[in-house]
């Protein structure tokens, strides 16, 4: 939420019973209240996990990553390094919130494939039908994406950072949405 | 076939048949829900981004050969040589042309060493993970691992 620069043209008036109309591009948000010791009253927006089949817990995010705390040096028999442990962290924090923010905006959620590369990066993998969505987590300051729907690497394939949350909720709903509707 | 007469040097043809070995467990082989496997992208991992294959013409008995010389239980992929060629491309905005090759690198222990390269080479690692990506879908299981748990 942003302050307006002119606060007298945007002061809002509660009802008589504590009501705030903050208009339509507000709607179905949802906000925590927090009084000021000072007596003004911020509201600040919120966002709500709602618990279904999907339960992120931290013993699940746990169990998901132990695999790859096991790996050693050449674990797959093509040299690769195992990633760190400093960046399994960083990408179990990283899967945590896609996850949460997934579920808190209604967007499809399976559980990605987990797996780690030649360069110790780690790969989070999701596929549906022809597409495939492959999330790098190269290091605790570069996660990258690439998406695909075939064999062409420069035609059918588009590749960049993931800088925002809000970047991969628009690659989940290319992942999940029909066949037809696809790039 | 008789490998008897044909050279380990000898370019690779375009419907050869190529192996690739893979450990034998779910990170390379995920589930898709429906009995079968799908081929994660680093099952193409390779530190100098030249993945290895064995040459068909080189392995009698077939992926067997190839899953005897990696570890019992590997899962074994196969490509068709024509299929790795045709992913060359040109880039859009520079124009820049990809080919994708093999090339035979025999080994003293393994005449039947390959692999898999670009021309200009894979020298970036978002260029490496698209091809990975491309060969993950050119791929087809040939035997299935003896599955085991990706926790092991």
């Amino acid at each position: 939420m942003r302050l307006t620069q002119n606060f007298a043209d945007d002061l809002k008036v509660a009802d008589n019973k504590g009501r705030v109309a903050l208009g339509s591009k507000y709607a179905g948000k949802r906000f925590a209240v927090r009084e000021e010791a000072d007596g003004s009253t911020h509201l600040i927006p919120i966002i709500i996990v709602p618990e279904q089949d999907n339960l992120l817990t931290s013993r699940q995010l746990n169990e998901t990553f132990a695999g790859l705390e096991a790996l050693t040096d050449n674990w797959d028999g093509f040299g690769s390094p195992a990633p760190s442990s400093a960046l399994i962290t960083y990408a179990r924090e990283v899967l945590a919130l896609l996850q949460a923010d997934a579920l808190a905006r209604g967007v499809a959620w399976k559980p990605p494939h987990i797996g780690s590369n030649e360069r110790g990066q780690i790969t989070l993998e999701w596929w549906q039908e022809q597409r495939t969505l492959t999330v790098f987590v190269r290091s605790e300051n570069q996660v990258e994406y690439l998406k695909s729907w075939g064999n062409d690497i420069f035609n059918e394939m588009e590749d960049g950072e993931l800088s925002r949350i809000c970047d991969f909720i628009a690659l989940s709903r290319w992942l999940y949405q029909e066949e037809s509707q696809a790039v | 076939m008789s490998t008897e007469n044909i050279m380990p040097e000898m370019p690779v043809a375009d419907d050869e048949i190529l192996y690739r070995a893979v450990l034998n467990e779910a990170r390379f082989f995920p589930s898709d829900g429906q009995g079968g496997y799908r081929i994660s992208s680093i099952a193409f991992n390779d530190v100098g981004r030249r993945p290895s294959v064995e040459r068909g013409t080189f392995c009698p008995n077939g992926a067997s050969d190839t899953q005897a010389r990696f570890r019992s239980g590997s899962g074994v992929l196969s490509l068709v040589a024509a299929e790795i060629r045709q992913l060359a491309t040109t880039h859009g905005s520079t124009g820049q042309v990809y080919f994708v090759d093999v090339e035979p690198v025999p080994l003293p222990a393994n005449p039947a060493h390959a692999e898999i390269f670009g021309r200009p080479p894979f020298d970036t690692d978002k260029i490496f993970d698209r091809i990975k990506q491309a060969l993950a879908r050119i791929a087809t299981v040939s035997i299935a691992p003896t599955m085991s748990s990706p926790q092991e």
